[in-house]
């Protein structure tokens, strides 16, 4: 037999042999499949109530909820007068890891001929802190969305936002007399606070 | 690629994810919402007297009574305190004859009052308090005053106080 013809023999058993062990390669195995969760979204919302203007109280602590100003464009301010300006803030924290903060405008400069006679100040402070609210300052609420009710760790909660106008109770003569003041656009921010462990 | 290479891409691929991963970390959800109060006006303050007092043709010995009465302008807020500072009569030789009283009320009788005379407490925008005041010719007063005028004046000052 010649050498060629032999070597296509010993090809021939070797292809032989694979195909053989291929065979032998059938296992068991199983599958299954996994159903699809629903994952929902937490939320952050701030909504606020049409304001109310007040007379202040006596020491001018806070409103007097007995002594409303129904127009505050036809009321005529004098020295010494103390004003609340009030509305009802809506916050909703919802989130098993959500930090957030809820922060009126500290700082606030009123326009016009009468800015220089009023002092406006600001606070947010609720009547009474739920489970995961933390009063910060008069100005800043702290919240903490983990450390409401499981499972659906939602906070919601209202607060009044409270804008304070004084007229100096020292001017003189009749300095400011029939002039006016504006106080527009007091910011009311809630804004998430970054997690304390990066995604 | 030798250690030292392969140490420094390494190095240089861990500081872009920390990049990466810090950008994503700030994004977060907020709201703003801005309060608008609106515009307050400032009042105005002045007050007006007024009296009844007619002291024409006086004759020795004879009181005239009148009533003054202060009030404030409205069309605004507030409250408001005065002061009623001793009489003062005009120069002339009728002024020593003449003797001015002014009484807490509209009665013409009891305690007068000692200057510089203050209220005690606050008044209403739209209160008129309101005193009597009399002016007496001397009993005694010769000849010569007779004819003779004089003018007689209370100040009245007045301080703004709070609305409430």
């Amino acid at each position: 037999m010649r050498k060629t013809t032999k070597g296509a023999i010993a090809v021939g058993a070797g292809v032989a042999l694979l195909l053989g062990g291929a065979g032998t390669l059938a296992a068991w195995s199983t599958s299954t499949t996994l159903t699809s969760q629903t994952v929902t979204a937490g939320d952050l919302n701030l909504t606020t109530a049409a304001g109310t203007w007040y007379w202040g109280n006596t020491g001018c602590t806070a409103a007097d909820t007995t002594k409303t100003i129904a127009a505050i464009a036809s009321a005529r301010i004098v020295p010494g007068d103390c004003l609340f300006y009030q509305t009802t803030a809506t916050v909703t924290a919802v989130g098993d890891n959500l930090k957030a903060e809820a922060e009126i405008q500290g700082t606030v400069t009123p326009t016009g001929g009468l800015a220089s006679y009023l002092t406006v100040s600001t606070t947010l402070v609720p009547t009474t802190l739920p489970t995961g609210v933390t009063q910060t300052s008069s100005t800043l609420l702290s919240i903490d969305a983990s450390a409401a009710t499981v499972p659906t760790h939602n906070i919601s909660f209202t607060v009044p936002a409270t804008v304070k106008v004084v007229f100096n109770s020292a001017t003189a003569n009749r300095d400011g007399a029939t002039t006016s003041g504006t106080i527009a656009g007091v910011a009311l921010t809630l804004k998430q606070k970054a997690p304390a462990v990066a995604p | 690629m030798t250690g030292r290479m392969r140490a420094l891409l390494v190095a240089a691929v861990a500081v872009v994810l920390l990049f990466v991963g810090g950008t994503a970390a700030y994004a977060a959800w907020s709201r703003t919402v801005s309060l608008a109060p609106g515009t307050v006006g400032a009042g105005d303050f002045g007050i007006t007297t007024a009296h009844t007092l007619n002291v024409a043709g006086m004759y020795p010995g004879e009181v005239r009574t009148g009533v003054l009465t202060v009030s404030r302008a409205p069309g605004t807020d507030g409250r408001w305190l005065y002061t009623l500072g001793a009489p003062t009569i005009s120069a002339g030789t009728l002024a020593g004859q003449l003797t001015v009283r002014v009484y807490p009320t509209t009665a013409c009788s009891g305690a007068v009052l000692t200057f510089p005379w203050t209220v005690a407490t606050p008044q209403a925008l739209t209160a008129t308090p309101q005193h009597c005041i009399s002016v007496t010719l001397a009993a005694t007063a010769p000849t010569t005053v007779q004819g003779q005028t004089a003018t007689i004046t209370v100040p009245v000052t007045a301080e703004n106080r709070s609305t409430y």
